[in-house]
């Protein structure tokens, strides 16, 4: 079998969602993508740190401005998507929350895996909103909005 | 998928970041306070914390966690649709200089204190 067999390449990623992991998987790329961009502009922005205290209180001043609040939000509710979902991915891996993927062999078997799956994303999704509403409350503070 | 090695990585560095990650959020977040809030992200407070040698460790973990993190992630997505021996000899290499200078260019500042 050679190795391109059955790979839809970059198309498969925004194939119809046609299950919960498959959507996970995607958003999973996409924020894992996206922060690591983010993770190269915030090595650069805090090294700025080096050249003294005027350096850094112009870069802070340079940042205080609503499309880098809204930016940095993307990239706080990415990081809390990102880590939620990993942890999931961790503990499926292991086993803990669902028997491990195998390979599909005739006749096929269908497990309760499917159910455990919703059963678990709907813990994670709740997770992940108590994070992110601690998260927005830091935006909202520095908005002023409360 | 990405191969054994490079998905145990992701796992594991995955985990820690996870842990140093609400320490380093807890630490920038906002408090409100009397009048307004308050936050740790004032030049006196930034400053502090890198003279400290805790902190310095502190960041060099989760510096060089993140930076294996995302390089280990990354290679996998490109192996995936990079097959070919040479191709992925390319991969290696370039991914391999472009974190290995963003680790160094990142520990510069920690070790400068």
């Amino acid at each position: 079998m050679g190795r391109k067999s059955g790979k839809k390449g970059l198309i498969g990623w925004i194939t119809p969602f046609t299950n919960i992991e498959r959507l996970l998987y995607t958003l999973h790329r996409i924020t894992g993508i996206g922060l690591t961009l983010y993770l190269f502009i915030h090595i650069y922005e805090t090294s700025l740190r080096m050249y003294g205290a005027e350096t850094w209180i112009e870069t802070v001043e340079f940042l205080e401005n609503p499309i880098f609040h809204f930016g940095l939000l993307l990239v706080v509710l990415a990081a809390i998507f990102h880590g939620v979902n990993g942890i999931r991915l961790i503990l499926q891996e292991l086993g803990l929350i669902a028997p491990r993927p195998t390979q599909p062999v005739y006749p096929y078997r269908k497990y309760h895996r499917d159910q455990k799956i919703w059963r678990t994303t709907i813990i994670m999704i709740i997770l992940g909103i108590g994070v992110a509403i601690f998260a927005l409350r830091d935006f909202m503070i520095l908005l002023g909005l409360i | 998928m990405a191969g054994g090695r490079l998905r145990l990585t992701i796992y594991f560095t995955g985990g820690l970041i996870a842990i140093l990650l609400i320490i380093h959020l807890s630490l920038y977040s906002f408090w409100l306070v009397e009048g307004g809030y308050y936050t740790n992200m004032d030049w006196s407070n930034v400053s502090n914390r890198m003279r400290s040698l805790t902190w310095d460790i502190f960041y060099i973990i989760l510096l060089s966690a993140v930076l294996l993190h995302s390089y280990s992630g990354i290679k996998g997505i490109l192996y995936e649709y990079i097959t070919g021996d040479r191709g992925r000899r390319i991969v290696d290499i370039v991914t391999t200089i472009i974190w290995v200078v963003a680790l160094i260019y990142g520990l510069i500042p920690i070790m400068a204190g």
